[in-house]
């Protein structure tokens, strides 16, 4: 049962420029050592267990515009984030714990970016990815490869 | 005219203090990816330096380079200014209003079991400081109370609790083949945003001479370790080099694309 | 003895890639010895005299994003219909702010500028790249005094 953290990285003026998150959006997690792959790529799978708690933090670009999570969709059979703000703060996150044991759950995050703010939503997804159960709950055959250590 | 930008340091500093090593636990980005920077979110970021010059040889813009450093398992770097002194603060202040009404109530009545009781609490709800080596060698408190990723203060019977910020690595020095070549010009800084309490590392570029030079970071990591059961911020100074790809175009008139002519008005 | 004129351009970039409008995401003012009106709004209308060397030079407020000026093409007066520019043509976007920085925008009042006539000017400013990168205005313009 680990804190895994998952830092969002977003190049706003970038994002608000081309109207698009791709290739402008960088995820990365502090679970590289116990088998997250893809750190630095809209694509990160990272690697989870059950009663694992993740954080979502941002890391805009621009301190100046302002840019915010404004949603993270996931499955809600592994895990339903929830939005936090830090007390004596503007700064939002989200949070959320792994219900059960996944094989792969792909999720959605979008932004609210710039003034007036509008919101932009990552067309390739990460995802949370482990060697647990097939959705469903019935399980399945294993995956061998990344194991964890 | 300045020409702004800024590289992002991103370090799993956990992960690069158990490793002894920043390779495999650093990641680069920086604004310049439509301009001509590659491989950004990896370690192998080549930031682009575009120049311009005029005719006769001299430097026309001044690109200035910033470079903001962020640990994986810290809080994010967009909290206020102080927010980790003043969480601390305020959450000392909230126990000892708490612990003095306590003390009020016991004193009147000192068989209250419920105000003991919360006495109790209250002081188990205490936030700790860690120590820190400091200059001379000494052991000296840590002015910030432990706070989790949450922004809480840290009860001192949570210690061991895998949700602890930990205090971002910072950058103590800049240099390598960029700095002794001339083409970088570093110098630490205060500001108003607020990150590494308000220092950071910048530099100037000369792009004179085009090229791709490297420059070395020269990084502190954090990492909370017990000794004797008390938490103390142990650091280790490691280093990192990374890329800058200078280039230059000349300056022509945006009129005439060559000297300087009539405006061209109908 | 009148000297140069330089005209910054100042951008509130964060707002303008928002999609603010030029009204209210760029500032103009210019250093002429001469007097104008409009100053530091997207309304400037620079005095001068032939023979002056007018420079424009873009800033970005929030000075982290770069911005630049992609060009700067006068407005063809006689033609009634509106806004036929004259000048260099328009390069199709795509090259990066870097290409737009080795212009310098600059050139010399011509003595055949009718005075008291406001010759207007639309200015195209570049931030970053893609479909909002590009913000144009032709409210200001240069009017010869002398």
């Amino acid at each position: 049962m680990r804190t895994i953290t998952i830092t969002v990285a977003v190049d706003v003026a970038g994002a608000l420029a081309a109207a698009t998150l791709t290739d402008n959006l960088y995820l990365f997690d502090d679970n590289r050592a116990n088998g997250s792959i893809n750190q630095g790529t809209s694509v990160l799978k990272t690697r989870v267990k059950e009663g694992d708690r993740l954080l979502w933090l941002p890391l805009p670009f621009e301190p100046e515009v302002f840019a915010s999570i404004h949603a993270i969709e996931l499955d809600a059979r592994y895990c339903e984030p929830q939005r936090r703000t830090y007390p004596g703060s503007h700064v939002v996150y989200w949070e959320g714990v792994v219900k059960q044991d996944l094989e792969i759950a792909p999720y959605r995050v979008t932004f609210a970016l710039g003034d007036p703010p509008g919101l932009l939503s990552s067309a390739e997804n990460p995802s949370l990815i482990g060697d647990g159960d097939r959705p469903g709950g019935a399980p399945g055959r294993r995956e061998t490869a990344g194991k964890a250590r | 005219m300045a020409q702004q930008i800024t590289v992002y340091v991103l370090i799993d500093s956990v992960a690069a203090f158990e490793a002894n090593r920043l390779e495999g636990n650093i990641y680069l980005m920086d604004n310049l990816r439509t301009e001509g920077s590659k491989n950004q979110g990896t370690g192998q970021l080549v930031t682009a330096i575009n120049g311009t010059a005029w005719s006769n040889g001299t430097q026309a813009n001044e690109p200035l380079l910033n470079w903001l450093v962020a640990g994986l398992s810290s809080l994010p770097v967009t909290l206020p200014r102080n927010y980790q002194l003043d969480r601390s603060r305020e959450s000392e202040r909230v126990a000892l209003d708490a612990m003095r009404l306590d003390a009020r109530a016991l004193k009147s009545d000192p068989g209250a079991e419920n105000v003991r009781d919360g006495l109790i609490r209250a002081a188990a709800a205490l936030g700790v400081h860690p120590r820190f080596e400091n200059e001379h060698g000494e052991l000296e408190r840590h002015a910030l109370q432990l706070l989790d990723l949450r922004g809480e203060v840290v009860p001192e019977a949570d210690l061991e609790a895998d949700d602890i910020h930990q205090l971002p690595p910072i950058i103590t020095d800049i240099t390598g083949e960029a700095v002794d070549e001339g083409i970088l010009y570093p110098a630490q800084y205060g500001t108003p945003v607020p990150i590494n309490a308000g220092w950071y590392w910048s530099a100037t570029a000369s792009t004179q001479r085009p090229g791709v030079y490297s420059y070395t970071m020269h990084i502190k990591v954090y990492k909370l370790i017990f000794a004797g059961g008390q938490p103390i911020w142990q650091d280790k100074d490691m280093t990192y080099d990374s890329q800058i790809q200078v280039r230059s175009r000349q300056m022509v008139n945006g009129f005439t694309g060559g000297g300087t002519g009539l405006l061209p008005i109908c | 003895m009148v000297g140069n004129i330089n005209i910054a351009v100042a951008v509130d970039v964060a707002a303008a890639l928002s999609g603010g409008s030029p009204d209210d995401v760029v500032f103009l003012i210019d250093d002429g010895s001469l007097a104008s009106e409009g100053k530091g709004t997207s309304r400037l209308i620079t005095d001068c005299v032939p023979g002056q060397l007018v420079r424009w030079r873009s800033y970005a407020i929030d000075l982290q994003t770069p911005v630049s000026i992609k060009a700067v093409r006068f407005l063809n007066w006689l033609d009634r219909g509106g806004d036929q520019a004259v000048g260099r043509d328009d390069v199709a976007s795509g090259g990066p702010d870097w290409y737009n920085d080795s212009l310098d925008w600059s050139g010399i009042v011509p003595w055949f500028m009718v005075p008291g006539l406001a010759y207007r000017y639309r200015l195209t400013l570049q931030m970053g790249t893609g479909p909002n990168a590009l913000i144009s205005f032709d409210t200001a313009a240069l009017k010869r005094v002398g």
